[in-house]
């Protein structure tokens, strides 16, 4: 019998707390250090004027970078080319309409992994930024910085969206924390997909409003606002009396009321230059079935449509936003780390991460990274049809590379053509060294001679009208990736 | 994950434990009756007081109970645990807006879950229940709700606000009023004037219905209101908790409720230990607070929430919850009698797992005496120690005596090693658990310096299969007999050696030492952080003194927590 409670993990917890997992220090990162890059969360007033947008792809479990098939080794999720040309590899087969605006990268390199460097350092590839101190401890899931999301985010005094596709899982996990808004801070995912359409779009009726109906929109705005900069003194206040070891609880509630303040006195988008007349009735429908959540490692099989279709919607609803100006930065999470869906096999998590230990042939897990390709392309059409591919920056990034590491990493970044960035390009940075699997990555990954992942978001968040010069930990930071700009 | 494949166990430390320190003892600093006026001395004031260190970190001092015993509780603690804030559960939202407000029963449906303490497995945490921004949206939208609603109700009764312009003394009253009730304390001077100037601002651009609902809302939003204090005066170093600081402890600890009328009309005497007692031992009568150490319980045993679907694992949930209420709360039950007893409430389902008994009219079931003994042998725990793996169910089974019941919590893994037991269960595919473990002795003679420790406990368990059938021996292609015996060593006076699990939980039962571990679980329940048993002996002690006194009774370690050293003081930085 099978001990699987559907809607709570606790069943379970107390051996994962005290023993079987404590020494990987699962769900640690609900009480890390909380100190560092605190200032970055109290930024409240934009920073920076949007050029662009930003959207992170993200995906679990890394890619197969290539296919050998009677001796012939031929590139499957990379590619060839050059600084002016580019032959997308099998896996990738699905952008070959999108050639002209895409970059595949090969050779960059998480420098901030913790020693094991495998799939727990989904909390630093957006970061960037290394544990206070290495070891099989609680630090290895929690991030330490803004991840690049969120700090675009904060720049632009918005909050970055973030969704996730899976349907089985509705509590943070840290096979989910991708995405942090300050040092400590996970920023969860949602699936509401009605809540954030409100968010998104419940101001957006198409209709002209009468006098009295913006007045009451205006006033209700203004209460709002005015209830939230109290609360924002309240906190100030609180905090003066408070222990010093406490402060953490304040930072992280006048985060959320600013947050919360942004999203509740959002700018009404002008209607008429987006429409979501065709989103309204999927999302109605898909708030209408509720996923069942099971909020553990596995899902049944058979839902590969399911996942496609929310995740679709996901795509669609992020370009329209972008499209409408009602939101400029998001992340979709497809998966969590080290589980996964196999949408090809249309086998429950975590046959995907399975896939990426060898449990079916190589070939099967590039077919995984093709269909995830067709997913991207579909992200990339939705954009192109809003005409706004040129302005969004796309990167598609997962945690690990094929040797379950962060080291010779494989990244597709899409359009940002309007922004300065030259797509339509193969980039290959040289790697030095070797690093098996599990055998602690840090000395070969932060070698000076290998190109840091802190270059790749310090190009994309300059592309996009952020002009800081560093991202996560300066020491990593060599500058921009003069490649990838025109 | 893949992290590596390595059972190489040498980092592993001793298991034995040392004696640890014990919580520093001797004379110094003020009494620990609080007088209510928040007085404080500087960080290297007299006495030498200071913060008890609490890392949230495990424990590994395996001899605790040694050292528990031979502390010595009468001097006044030197040693204080930190001031803090602590973030009203939903629970305790739902209540203290309640009691407030008298909307009844305001929806907490779109609250996040609160997060399980992964150091205590409590979701009543203080240490890491932060406001989160889905925290923060749903707070929001409560508060709105509530507050329009209340909103109405306020103003026809205080007349006042309706007037055009609103009076200062009007929106003072209503400021002090309502802030008193939502902050379970009064307004300072200060407070009152912002809180009613930001009516009348309202007012100026509302009318009085939503002015006063937005007033309201900020007050429920105010931290003052989501958290509760234990900060005094908040002068660095030892600080006596304000008196309606420690009726809240009291109360919310208790059962999860905002101060009460009867706790009010006390408050000014709550410095006094005896009042406190009295208090605490009356809201411990509650409802609500046996709703709190049910939840207690339902944590303790990591059971979550009732599942939904009809079935074994639905039907084990009932039955785990409904045997702990009866034992408790019907025959006054004690912790040997939740470890010991022979009986069970439960239905057709899970008695059929039990054998052939049927339950009775009120659902009792009687069971074998020499097979079932209390929860440990229950379908609810066999089952959720059960695991695919032969070992992982032996070592779930002997962990969740050490941690649960005995409260020693053996080091961690080392860093190199993958916590994947079947990759040591090697000495043949047709071996009993015992027969592998003993193979394991001899190629991992490193790993089980610590795996001695409570490996061998798991084979007692073996007499129970994975659904939590009795059996005496392994099904086919196994066919061997199952050999419970054990010897449960460096667990205090429960040492000793037992013929079967039912022979276990006796002498668990029968132990100083499991009284004192369920009271430490129950202080990082009630108290909402770690507990460390060598750094708060004391705390532990009293709790578990204190029950034992009342003559061992589960439901008076709720009463328990105001007999502690250190209730009403802290320490400030």
């Amino acid at each position: 019998m099978t001990r699987k409670n559907s809607n709570n993990p606790r069943r379970t917890t107390r051996f994962t707390r005290r023993s079987l997992l404590r020494g990987l220090g699962a769900g640690a990162a609900l009480f890390g250090p909380f100190l560092r890059h605190r200032s970055s969360m109290a930024q409240t007033t934009p920073s920076a004027t949007p050029a662009g947008n930003l959207l992170i792809f993200y995906t679990p479990n890394g890619h197969k970078r290539a296919l050998t098939t009677n001796g012939v080794t031929a590139p499957a999720f990379d590619a060839t080319g050059s600084s002016s040309s580019l032959t997308l590899g099998t896996a990738m087969t699905p952008l070959m309409p999108f050639t002209s605006n895409i970059a595949v990268i090969r050779g960059l390199n998480s420098k901030t992994p913790t020693f094991i460097a495998s799939h727990q350092d989904n909390c630093r590839i957006l970061t960037c930024v290394g544990a206070p101190k290495e070891g099989n401890d609680n630090s290895q899931f929690t991030g330490y910085g803004p991840s690049i999301d969120q700090a675009v985010g904060q720049a632009f005094g918005e909050q970055a969206l973030v969704v996730a596709v899976d349907p089985y899982r509705n509590m943070g996990y840290w096979r989910t924390f991708l995405n942090w808004s300050a040092s400590g801070v996970n920023e969860p995912f949602t699936k509401d997909f009605m809540g954030v359409y409100t968010s998104l779009f419940g101001m957006l009726t198409g209709q002209t409003q009468t006098a009295a109906q913006t007045a009451a929109i205006m006033r209700a705005q203004a209460r709002n606002k005015s209830i939230l900069d109290f609360v924002t003194s309240d906190i100030g206040t609180f905090r003066s009396r408070i222990n010093s070891n406490d402060k953490a609880h304040m930072d992280a509630y006048l985060a959320s009321i600013q947050s919360l303040e942004t999203q509740v006195t959002q700018t009404v988008a002008v209607p008429g230059i987006c429409s979501t007349t065709a989103l309204m009735p999927r999302v109605t429908t898909m708030a209408a079935t509720p996923a069942p959540i099971q909020n553990d490692d596995k899902s049944p099989n058979g839902i590969a449509d399911q996942l496609q279709a929310r995740g679709q919607l996901w795509m669609d609803m992020i370009a329209t936003a972008f499209a409408c100006g009602t939101r400029r930065v998001a992340t979709i999470q497809w998966q969590g780390a080290s589980e996964g869906y196999d949408p090809v096999g249309n086998l429950g998590s975590p046959t995907h991460h399975s896939v990426s230990h060898g449990s079916a042939p190589a070939s099967h897990w590039a077919d995984i990274d093709t269909w995830y390709s067709t997913q991207f392309a579909y992200m990339l059409n939705a954009l192109q049809t809003f005409n706004v591919l040129d302005k969004t920056v796309i990167a598609w990034v997962s945690e690990i590379t094929e040797g379950h590491n962060q080291l010779d990493m494989v990244t597709v970044v899409a359009g940002g053509t309007s922004l300065g960035l030259k797509m339509g390009q193969y980039i290959k940075y040289p790697v030095t060294g070797n690093q098996p699997e599990g055998s602690g990555a840090i000395p070969v990954q932060q070698d000076p001679k290998n190109r840091g992942l802190n270059d790749l978001w310090i190009t994309l968040q300059n592309a996009v009208g952020v002009s800081a010069t560093t991202f996560g930990d300066p020491k990593f930071c060599t500058g921009p990736l003069a490649e990838l700009k025109a | 994950m893949a992290v590596g494949a390595s059972a190489a166990c040498s980092a592993v430390g001793t298991v034995t434990g040392g004696p640890g320190s014990a919580q520093a003892t001797g004379s110094g600093g003020s009494g620990v009756n609080g007088s209510g006026s928040g007085g404080s001395t500087s960080a290297t004031g007299t006495g030498g007081i200071t913060a008890i260190a609490n890392n949230g970190m495990v424990s590994m001092n395996l001899s605790w109970y040694d050292t528990l015993k031979s502390t010595d509780c009468s001097g006044t603690p030197t040693a204080l645990p930190a001031s803090r804030i602590w973030r009203l559960s939903a629970t305790q939202w739902q209540n203290t807006v309640s009691a407030a407000l008298g909307v009844s029963s305001p929806s907490v449906s779109s609250f996040p879950p609160d997060q399980l303490n992964a150091r205590t497995g409590f979701d009543d945490d203080s240490t890491g229940d932060k406001i989160t921004l889905p925290l923060a949206q749903a707070y929001f939208t409560a508060s709105t709700n509530v507050a329009t609603q209340a909103a109405a109700t306020i103003v026809s009764s205080m007349s006042c606000l309706g007037q055009t312009p609103v009076t200062a003394t009007c929106a003072q009253a209503f400021a002090s009023t309502y802030g008193a009730k939502l902050f379970r304390r009064a307004l300072t001077s200060t407070e009152t004037s912002t809180y009613s100037g930001f009516l009348t601002q309202q007012l100026a651009a509302d009318p009085a219905q939503p002015a006063v609902a937005s007033t309201l809302q900020v007050m429920m939003m105010s931290p003052n209101f989501e958290f509760r204090t234990e900060l005094g005066n908040s002068v660095p170093g030892p600080v006596t908790m304000t008196n309606d600081e420690i009726a809240q402890l009291l109360s919310y600890s208790i059962a999860d409720i905002p101060p009460d009328a009867a706790l009010e009309g006390v408050v000014s005497q709550l410095g006094d230990a005896t009042v406190r007692q009295a208090q605490a031992e009356r809201l411990a009568g509650l409802s609500s607070a046996k709703a709190k150490l049910n939840q207690f319980w339902n944590e303790y045993l990591a059971l979550g929430d009732q599942p939904t679907t009809p079935g074994v694992d639905q039907s084990a949930w009932v039955e785990a919850t409904t045997f702990f209420s009866n034992v408790v709360w019907n025959n006054n039950g004690t912790l040997k009698d939740l470890l010991t007893a022979p009986y069970t409430w439960a239905d057709k389902t899970v008695a059929a797992v039990y054998g052939n008994a049927q339950p009775d009219s009120t659902g009792k079931l009687s069971l074998d005496p020499t097979q079932r003994a209390g929860f440990l042998t229950s379908v609810a725990m066999l089952t959720q120690t059960a695991a695919p793996s032969q070992a992982a169910t032996v070592i779930h089974r002997g962990l969740l005596v050490r941690e649960r019941v005995l409260c020693q919590t053996p080091p961690p893994p080392p860093a190199t090693v993958v916590p994947d037991p079947a990759q040591i269960q090697q000495a043949g595919p047709n071996a009993t658990a015992r027969q592998n473990y003993q193979y394991f002795t001899m190629v991992h003679a490193d790993c089980n310096a610590c795996h001695s420790f409570f490996q061998p406990l798991g084979l007692a368990f073996e007499a129970y299969d994975a659904n939590g059938a009795f059996r005496t021996q392994y099904p086919a292609p196994i066919s061997m007999p199952i050999d419970t015996t054990g010897m449960l060593n460096t667990a205090g006076d429960a040492t000793g050696s037992y013929q079967d699990v039912v022979g276990m939980a006796g002498m668990l039962g029968a132990s100083q030492m499991a009284g004192y571990c369920m009271s430490q679980q129950f202080a990082e329940f009630a108290f909402g952080r770690s507990i460390d048993l060598d750094q708060e002996a004391c705390t532990v002690k009293t709790m578990g003194d204190y029950v034992t006194g009342k003559g061992g009774q589960m439901s008076t370690l709720l009463a328990s927590i105001a007999a502690t050293p250190t209730m009403t003081r802290r320490f400030h930085q």
